[in-house]
């Protein structure tokens, strides 16, 4: 697919993260070595087995690394070569075949669904299906020039998405930035104003007075994936390239790129970094992953680059700090409830009651306070914001996991 | 291998407890300069009203020390006199709550908190100005191991320990605390005089001894050592509003709350009960309080609905106790204890409501 208007990087491996995928155990349906084409199936959930997940590139499987229980921690395929899968289109687009076609194409696992986060079941049915075109995390891209320069595969991908469920559609933009598509599709425009949280799914499932709980799942779709589908609808292929921001304060020219799906940061950064030591992160300084080791490549939901100078370690203890900071190492510091903490967090929620039960584990009580309708992006600002400096998301996820495991037992 | 967290946060925005302890300090500066000044003015007019010092009180025999005229204070003479005050009590406080915050730290094996350095100098900043030695003592060991040090420390407990030092200090020693014979105004309890001249001979005899709202918003009457200036309290609010430790909601709240009390008891009248709201604010030691101690993030509500309700009740409890009880004309530091443990029951009220709305919207 042409994309005059960004510059298009390339990488020498691509990289899927197991942990991307909370709650998918995989099983892997290649092994190492193996000859793959772009849009072969590498792996499928050993659940579900008809949820394929499919490689962007064509290549060789170089590296597949397994975790505590035989989990998969990352699959790496070294990039050779252009070939592609075609799907054959269905002959009717109804709600069947379209299902059958994203499972295929391996593009159902980029729905997610709420509670939790997973990858929705092939055969469930939403209360509503929120497509996610806004993004404020900092240093975002702005969605609507990336809609705006794809917006013939945006309104086929969204035309697709609105056969696929009979709940109501609902297309979360934000008023500052002028979209231009044709909305054909029954999907409803929703409008949401910045500031960070405002295009968190959490605070669009508020705004829209959305009920989570185990039996009511909302899914969410991010409007890059729906960009894929109308290209597959298109063209018979999935895209698998993702717009990014790259920018942050150890970059010398930020702007827009073209990347491949999972690329390695090590190879999109190069010759772009200004001198001395940086951090790459992928995704935001909010909720992104350093881009090391095994886990240096771009996540699947993720829209930007960021790099960021590492600051200056080692200076000396002044008296002044002596007279006030405390040495926490090893312990948690105490969670001060000051109101700031009420202003950043997910709109409906309690933030301080909810971080407690967080914090002592508290499952009963998190998930009465709102945990369903949260996953780990969504504290990201409390996380940012709290004196305590802890980070809440694993133990959002702990609790997440603990409530999944009693719902399983009862 | 690297070992990485499932997600991280990658920056943070520096809100730790250590900001929030520098800014309270800087908050508390400009009472400490109120204190001292007016605690060594007061005094001097006290020891020229008596034609002479005390024999036998060793804050007289500094002040003497020192050399100071007390028939014609000025500058100098009036800090020397006022530090002469202020320093021993803080001093004290620092060593005995230090003591005991040390043996807690070394015992349960964490940090040392060193808020109890904004401890100290809120419990100083509430003592009368004739306070006992032993009494600090008492009141500040009390406080860091009761109200703080069995609860985990600093931001762990329910109430603020500063609070709870002045209050046992109060409840134990009512009478050696409020009958010093150089500090008349404060005859009968632990407040300021404006209240007490108010009692005796209602807003006629505050006027007539010559002091007017004014003055007291200044501070220049006698009271405890750091509640008499609602100016440098105001300067100190400002600090912790634009610092976000303290909540406006909360101090709203508490204004709503006040104004509303008083004006019922206005239209009931007679005696205290026609007291006007702005007179509450500026008297005993209520404004200090309301802003150091009723606001402290960890011992007040902790949602937004419930810091109003928190403060709303706050105001109408404190003018109630002030108006109907006649044994506690300051009634501050009853009403703070009450309040405070009210925030839990205040928070769970309003996850009720939340929780209840979420059961709804789920049908």
């Amino acid at each position: 697919m042409p994309s005059p208007n960004f510059d298009t990087r390339s990488s020498r491996t691509s990289t899927l993260l197991g942990r991307e995928y909370p709650g998918t155990k995989f099983q892997i349906i290649t092994e190492e070595g193996a000859r793959i084409r772009a849009g072969e199936a590498v792996l499928c959930d050993r659940r579900r087995p008809e949820i394929l997940f499919t490689s962007p590139v064509s290549g060789m499987v170089s590296e597949i690394k397994r975790g505590q229980r035989r989990s998969l921690v990352s699959l790496k395929i070294s990039t050779e070569g252009n070939d592609q899968i075609s799907f054959e289109m269905p002959a009717k687009p109804d709600r069947d075949n379209m299902r059958g076609l994203m499972l295929e194409s391996g593009l159902w696992a980029s729905l997610r669904s709420r509670p939790f986060g997973h990858i929705p079941s092939p055969d469930g049915e939403p209360e509503a299906l929120l497509v996610t075109a806004i993004d404020t995390q900092p240093l975002a891209p702005s969605s609507a020039v990336i809609i705006n320069q794809y917006n013939q595969e945006f309104s086929l991908g969204l035309q697709q998405l609105c056969s696929l469920v009979d709940a109501p559609v609902y297309l979360c933009q934000s008023t500052q930035d002028s979209y231009n598509y044709d909305n054909s599709s029954r999907a409803m425009p929703v409008e949401f104003d910045k500031p960070h949280p405002a295009g968190l799914v959490s605070t669009h499932i508020h705004a829209l007075g959305l009920p989570i709980s185990m039996v009511n799942e909302v899914w969410h779709i991010g409007y890059q994936d729906v960009i894929s589908l109308g290209h597959l609808i298109k063209t018979g292929s999935a895209w698998h390239h993702r717009v990014v921001s790259l920018s942050g304060s150890a970059v010398r020219e930020s702007r827009l790129i073209t990347v491949p799906l999972g690329a390695s940061l090590e190879d999109i950064v190069a010759g772009e970094l200004v001198d001395g030591e940086s951090r790459v992160i992928s995704g935001s300084t909010l909720s992104g992953h350093s881009a090391v080791g095994y886990e240096d490549c771009l996540g699947r939901l993720h829209h930007q680059i960021t790099a960021m100078l590492e600051p200056q370690a080692g200076q000396p203890q002044s008296w002044f700090s002596l007279l006030f900071d405390s040495d926490y190492t090893g312990r948690s510091a105490p969670l001060i409830a000051t109101s700031d903490l009420d202003s950043v967090a997910p709109p409906g929620i309690l933030a301080v009651p909810l971080l407690r039960a967080l914090l002592i584990g508290d499952a009963e009580r998190a998930r009465e306070l709102g945990a369903l309708e949260l996953v780990e992006e969504d504290l990201a600002l409390l996380s940012y914001t709290c004196s305590s400096g802890t980070d809440y998301g694993p133990l959002l996820r702990d609790i997440l996991n603990k409530i999944l495991r009693e719902e399983l037992t009862l | 291998m690297t070992l990485i967290n499932a997600t991280t946060v990658h920056i943070h925005s520096g809100n730790s407890i250590g900001r929030i302890r520098r800014l309270r300090l800087l908050a508390i500066i400009p009472v400490l300069i109120a204190a001292v000044i007016n605690t060594g003015y007061q005094y001097l007019l006290a020891v020229q009203a008596n034609g002479g010092f005390l024999a036998g009180e060793w804050r007289g025999g500094l002040v003497q020390f020192f050399n100071i005229d007390y028939s014609s204070p000025g500058g100098a003479s009036i800090v020397i006199a006022g530090l002469v005050h202020v320093i021993p009590v803080f001093a004290i406080a620092m060593l005995a709550g230090g003591f005991c915050e040390r043996l807690f730290a070394d015992n349960r094996n964490r940090p040392f908190d060193k808020g109890i350095l904004y401890t100290a100098l809120l419990f100083t900043l509430l003592m009368p100005p004739g306070v006992a030695v032993f009494h600090i003592i008492f009141g500040m060991a009390f406080a860091i191991i009761v109200a703080q040090g069995i609860f985990g420390g600093e931001g762990r407990a329910f109430l603020n320990p500063a609070l709870v030092g002045v209050a046992i200090v109060q409840i134990s020693f009512p009478a050696a605390l409020t009958s010093h014979p150089l500090w008349t105004g404060l005859n009968g309890y632990a407040g300021s005089k404006e209240l007490a001249l108010y009692h005796q001979q209602n807003l006629e005899g505050v006027a007539w001894s010559g002091l007017d709202w004014w003055q007291a918003f200044l501070g220049s009457s006698q009271g405890l050592m750091g509640s008499t200036s609602v100016l440098a309290v105001l300067l100190g609010a400002m600090v912790l509003l634009y610092g976000r430790i303290a909540s406006w909601r909360l101090l709203a709240g508490q204004l709503l709350g006040v104004i509303l009390a008083a004006s019922v008891f206005n239209l009931l009248g007679g005696g205290i009960r026609d007291l006007p709201w702005y007179w509450h604010l500026v008297m005993g030691s209520y404004a200090f309080a309301a802003v150091f101690i009723a606001t402290d993030p960890s011992s007040s509500a902790a949602t937004n609905a419930g810091r109003w309700a928190q403060g709303i009740l706050l105001g109408i409890l404190l003018v109630l106790m002030r108006v109907l009880n006649d044994s506690h004309p300051d009634s501050v530091i009853p009403v703070l204890l009450l309040v405070s443990m009210t925030a839990p029951l205040i928070d769970h009220i309003v996850m009720w409501f939340n929780i209840r709305r979420r059961e709804l919207n789920r049908g």
